[in-house]
């Protein structure tokens, strides 16, 4: 019994991890068919799908949360897992308005740029990734040095994509100046995924600290 | 039989003084329930005073021959210097005292044990002494063993939770074993009490004390360890348990107080920080000399005053 209520926790852990998976796959494809078939009335759907997948992730973090003030875990594992939990639910969160902003503004990047963007996308997604695999080690007693170091590069990378895309994005000739910084808004906002990928893995590391021996 | 109510009221003080050691940080970092604490802690002083608080009672009717009259005079000046070192916000040791009362009488009739004397004032001593050595010797030890356990966060947290609890009732036991032959030792001495009942008047008496008047010292103590990680407060509290155990079981009746200061300076030394104040560590050179010597003079003036 002792244990069982434990082990109830992670295993819905792992199941809002699961379904914040879901939202990033749905993000990603989503991201791809705008920039790519920015017209396709198919985009509407895909887009219902981010929002639909942010909102059960949403749901289960809720869930998780009543039942860790419910259960009375001690309180040092309550608000460490709290915290963790309410500093990565941004991050589905990000993918779905990233998703709106692209598709309600209309926003359509230019040919040189939409390769680059889309790699950036896949190195923010890649910061969420590794952060995700290490919040679950300190579920599953894990090491996560190496992966929270990681974050920390990853999260750089992106630093210095965005810098140098906004910078092009700026010394174009070919686009207004209102576009570019309709471009330069998404540019960051997508930057922000691997910045809170960070945040949750200081967060994450301070938890490990805190119990370093 | 009204020369009882000194150690009842001496059992009361030192309860509810002494076992914020045992559950303080438990209690502080909200582990465990305050009333579960100290119904715990109530039992398992019970149960230390019965099983093995009889060793001490031996050690203190040694320094000094004892009469009905002596003993309540010294119960009762122990007493009132542990209200008095209370009401002055200083911290007690009613081993001290109560030995500080014991030498009082000894010198009004001119008869101390010096060969007794020497063993207690050495355990003295020999207690944060033994919590330190305690400490360095455990800390690296049990922190290896949880390492290589490799526990996930929650199995971790609830493990040193336990930890926790189960080291505030080692405590709370060896605090019962260890002192409640100040409380109603020299009781057995006069024949008043026989030895069981005198460890199971002390260790109620100390009970109730942890179980009517603890809140304020517990909180106070856990506010000041708290600001350990769980692991080290653990540590600190079992060792205090182990060394005061210790002395129970040789028969020396030493301060849970001093012990855990030894504790947290030791935990100091693992980790290379500062754990204690200076005020702290001259506030125990204090308990060594102020404490006894007060309780002298209470106990020189109570005797002289009411019975001779």
């Amino acid at each position: 019994m002792l244990w069982k209520k434990e082990k109830s926790i992670i295993d819905k852990i792992k199941a809002y991890l699961d379904q914040v998976d879901v939202c990033r796959d749905r993000f990603r494809l989503c991201i791809e068919r705008l920039l790519l078939k920015p017209e396709d009335p198919e985009n509407q759907a895909i887009l219902e799908e981010v929002h639909r997948s942010e909102s059960k992730a949403d749901d289960l973090r809720r869930t998780i949360e009543l039942q860790l003030y419910e259960r009375a875990l001690i309180p040092e594992s309550r608000g460490d897992v709290l915290g963790l939990l309410e500093t990565m639910d941004v991050i589905p969160g990000l993918f779905q308005s990233l998703s709106y902003q692209l598709f309600l503004e209309k926003i359509v990047f230019p040919d040189q740029f939409r390769e680059r963007y889309l790699h950036l996308v896949d190195v923010n997604i890649k910061a969420y990734n590794l952060v995700r695999q290490a919040v679950l080690g300190l579920f599953y007693s894990k090491d996560v040095k190496d992966l929270t170091d990681l974050v920390d590069a990853v999260e750089s990378d992106s630093d210095h994509m965005e810098r140098d895309l906004i910078r092009d994005i700026f010394n174009s000739s070919k686009l207004d100046k209102a576009d570019k910084i309709l471009l330069k808004e998404i540019v960051i906002n997508t930057g922000d995924i691997s910045d809170r990928a960070e945040t949750v893995k200081d967060r994450l590391v301070l938890a490990i600290l805190k119990r370093k021996i | 039989m009204y020369r009882l109510i000194s150690g009842i009221f001496l059992g009361w003080s030192l309860g509810a003084n002494n076992s914020a050691n045992n559950f303080g940080t438990a209690v502080f970092s909200q582990k465990i329930r305050y009333r579960t604490a100290v119904i715990l802690c109530a039992v398992f002083v019970i149960i230390g005073a019965l099983l093995e608080g009889q060793a001490g009672m031996h050690t203190l009717g040694g320094l000094v021959e004892q009469t009905a009259n002596s003993a309540f005079a010294a119960t009762l000046a122990a007493a009132l210097t542990a209200t008095l070192m209370s009401v002055l916000k200083l911290p007690i040791s009613t081993s001290q005292a109560m030995v500080g009362a014991i030498i009082g009488i000894g010198i009004l009739r001119g008869e101390v044990n010096l060969s007794g004397l020497t063993k207690v004032v050495t355990a003295w001593a020999a207690t944060p002494v033994g919590t330190i050595v305690a400490t360095l010797i455990l800390y690296p030890l049990v922190g290896a063993l949880l390492r290589a356990l490799r526990l996930n966060i929650f199995t971790r947290d609830l493990i040193l939770k336990w930890g926790l609890i189960i080291a505030g009732c080692y405590g709370s036991y060896a605090l019962g074993a260890n002192n409640v032959a100040n409380v109603t030792g020299l009781y057995t001495q006069t024949g008043q009490l026989t030895l069981f009942q005198a460890t199971l008047l002390g260790g109620v008496s100390i009970a109730l004390g942890a179980l009517t008047y603890s809140k304020n010292v517990m909180i106070t103590v856990g506010k000041n360890l708290v600001s350990l990680d769980p692991f080290s407060a653990f540590i600190a509290v079992f060792s205090m348990a182990l060394v005061v155990h210790v002395f129970a079981i040789i028969g020396v009746p030493v301060s849970t107080s001093q012990g855990i200061v030894g504790s947290v300076l030791g935990i100091g030394i693992v980790k290379g920080v500062q754990t204690i104040k200076l005020r702290t560590l001259l506030m125990i050179l204090f308990g060594w000399v102020g404490t006894p010597s007060i309780a002298l003079v209470f106990a020189y003036l109570i005797f002289r005053f009411l019975f001779l």
